[in-house]
């Protein structure tokens, strides 16, 4: 059975998350927040030093996704690929 | 001296290298160039930035405007042709990942070390804090000029981040991450503008307000 299908043949939709430059494919509810899907990521890839919401995700072009949002209220397609990572800490003045 | 066994550096060196590789068009479309051969335990890429210069001329003050007395008004354009000068960062990864990476800004040309009055500015933006410029000038132990960025080991060494440190955050850090951000700092969120005053040239970095 294809990965992107359920066990009853049903299409799942997923994203890909890159942590830390590697994928890590997530398959969610499209009309689930997305912190769910991160929550998820986190916890798949062993990232679960941090808290949550330390974390952030940006698309391709560096925009920041807001997470409470859905993948199809963000117009996220299917197997888009995610950067989630630390936020930025700074110093600096 | 090093605290880490070298072959144990080499090998989660070699693992950062694979990532970079591995994500390398990722980083192409952000203009960062990762130039090699990489030995260990140096890790170099080129940043390229992107936005065009502005310039900002004094100009005469346009008929619907009011402006304080003695204020200048100021006609700006962007030159497409023209932008901030490419740099090297250059990740020395000694130790890692018990110390993090130390990063140098260099010349691409010449592999110099940049100094101060000739490097970009860094910015990072919040919605809290706002602008605020995170390439200083001088490290109380390095005293190079330093990006105060978590991640950064000239930033988790730093004696003001004493409280802040590289442990905690190694595990969820790569140097992929580290770059990504360092991208953030100085190309995706920064832009000069070249603004001629009376007095002399003077060139104004700013930070898009882009959380």
């Amino acid at each position: 059975m294809p990965k992107d299908k359920d066990r009853l043949g049903r299409h799942e939709f997923f994203l890909v998350f890159i942590i830390n430059g590697e994928d890590c494919k997530v398959v969610t509810d499209p009309t689930a927040p997305l912190k769910l899907a991160v929550a998820q990521a986190l916890r798949e890839s062993g990232n679960t030093g941090r808290p949550p919401e330390e974390w952030e995700v940006r698309d391709v072009h560096g925009v920041l996704l807001e997470q409470p949002r859905t993948p199809k209220e963000l117009q996220l397609h299917e197997g888009a690929r995610l950067f989630l990572s630390l936020k930025v800490g700074a110093g600096g003045v | 001296m090093t605290r880490v066994d070298p072959t144990v550096c080499r090998i989660k060196y070699e693992r950062e290298i694979k990532r970079l590789s591995e994500h390398r068009a990722a980083l192409e479309t952000r203009g960062i160039f990762v130039v090699g051969p990489s030995e260990f335990p140096i890790v170099e890429c080129v940043l390229v930035p992107r936005y065009p210069l502005r310039m900002a001329i004094p100009g005469p003050v346009p008929l619907n405007v009011v402006v304080p007395a003695g204020a200048t008004a100021f006609q700006a354009a962007e030159i497409p042709s023209l932008a901030a000068r490419a740099f090297k960062a250059r990740f020395d990864l000694t130790d890692y990942d018990l110390r993090a990476p130390s990063l140098e800004f260099r010349d691409p040309w010449t592999d110099v070390l940049l100094t101060y009055a000739t490097m970009l500015r860094a910015i990072e933006y919040e919605h809290q804090r706002q602008a605020h410029l995170v390439l200083l000038d001088d490290h109380p132990v390095t005293h190079k000029p330093f990006l105060c960025l978590r991640g950064v080991r000239e930033y988790h060494e730093h004696p003001q981040h004493s409280g802040d440190s590289w442990l905690l955050y190694r595990a969820e850090m790569s140097l992929f991450a580290i770059i990504m951000s360092l991208w953030r700092v100085c190309i995706d969120l920064t832009r000069p503008t070249v603004i001629f005053q009376p007095t002399g040239l003077m060139v104004q970095w700013d930070a898009e307000a882009k959380a």
